[in-house]
């Protein structure tokens, strides 16, 4: 990916949340689509690969607006890049699966409606198609939560790990709360929150989600961020 | 080189053409779909410009049907290009499919 012009802080912070957002959004694609044919039972197998095939298509359209902020990618493929370490690999249980689109899909789905409104108008025009879309997978992954939950034993047991797992990474994701680019791209319009508004959106609706089931999880801060791989 | 006709004549012969391109998974028109969100036709170039839509941003037929717009608009003989831009607002909802194309697809068996 190479830049063709220079660009101020603001903008260089968006470059890296776009591009990222859609490497991101590629690899869950993948993810879901890896437990479409082992899911627990055919709906939820079907379910996977109804999201996996949103992901991959948000990806898709989510790299051209690189292209409007000055970014070429050196190529077209949905090579997903550095996305999060929690999904970077094939997860290992439908705990794991149902962790990332409760914990990555709710980060980065309350990133784009950040961007709903966004003076980068290509952005703003997906994301608003993005979020019609992510409302299915938010109610996906809220009754699986649920539903794992009152099983109870060591299937509550797990979730409650791998939702701690994937916080833990995914809450990474904003960045400081400080960023000064961000804080720029906040200024200019191109989202209108920032890391610790996004991050405290998600703890409160997975708080009060995993309260009314009795589950416990620390989400706590994050610590140690990489900014060019944003994790 | 033929003069071309006029813009709302070959506009109009356009979404014609475009009524005939069905969409791949349902035998109902890209139209009544509500998948075009616009059309332009630009004389002295002799292009037409449309901004397509799909019902979902991983719609599977997405290339099948960029390629039917585009092969039922380079047919007319008043066009020599064809530019096809995807966008994304208006967002795509069953509010877009108009209403003889609701009938239709009631009659096919396919809630909407």
């Amino acid at each position: 990916m190479t830049t063709g012009r220079c660009t101020d802080a603001a903008t260089t912070t968006m470059i890296s949340l776009v591009g990222s957002l859609a490497d991101n959004k590629s690899a869950l694609g993948r993810r879901y689509g890896e437990w479409a044919v082992s899911a627990p039972t055919i709906e939820s197998a079907v379910a996977a690969a109804a999201m996996a095939q949103d992901e991959l298509g948000h990806a898709r359209s989510t790299y051209p607006v690189l292209a409007k902020l000055g970014v070429t990618r050196d190529e077209e493929t949905l090579d997903p890049g550095h996305p999060l370490h929690a999904i970077a690999h094939e997860l290992p249980d439908w705990a794991s699966v149902i962790a990332a689109n409760l914990v990555v899909d709710g980060i980065l789905t309350t990133f784009v409606a950040s961007a709903r409104e966004s003076s980068i108008e290509p952005l703003a025009q997906r994301a608003r198609k993005i979020l019609q879309e992510e409302g299915a997978h938010r109610r996906h992954a809220e009754a699986w939560t649920r539903r794992l939950a009152r099983a109870g034993g060591s299937d509550r047991d797990l979730l409650a790990t791998r939702i701690a797992q994937m916080w833990t990474d995914a809450a990474r994701w904003p960045g400081p709360d400080d960023h000064p680019g961000y804080g720029e791209a906040i200024d200019q319009g191109m989202v209108s929150e920032g890391p610790a508004a996004i991050r405290g959106r998600v703890r409160s609706w997975l708080t009060d989600l995993l309260d009314a089931e009795g589950v416990k999880v620390r989400l706590g801060e994050p610590t140690g961020w990489g900014e060019e791989e944003r994790r | 080189m033929a003069l071309a006709s006029p813009r709302a004549a070959v506009e109009a012969r356009l979404w014609e053409a475009l009524r005939q391109v069905e969409d791949p998974e349902i035998p109902v028109s890209v139209v009544g779909m509500g998948l075009i969100v616009s059309l332009a036709y630009d004389p002295p170039a002799r292009a037409a410009t449309v901004e397509l839509t799909f019902t979902a941003m991983g719609c599977p037929a997405m290339d099948f049907i960029r390629d039917d717009v585009r092969a039922a608009l380079e047919a007319d003989p008043d066009v020599d290009r064809v530019e096809i831009e995807v966008v994304w607002d208006p967002v795509w909802t069953k509010d877009r499919i108009r209403a003889e194309t609701r009938q239709r697809m009631l009659e096919l068996g396919i809630a909407v």
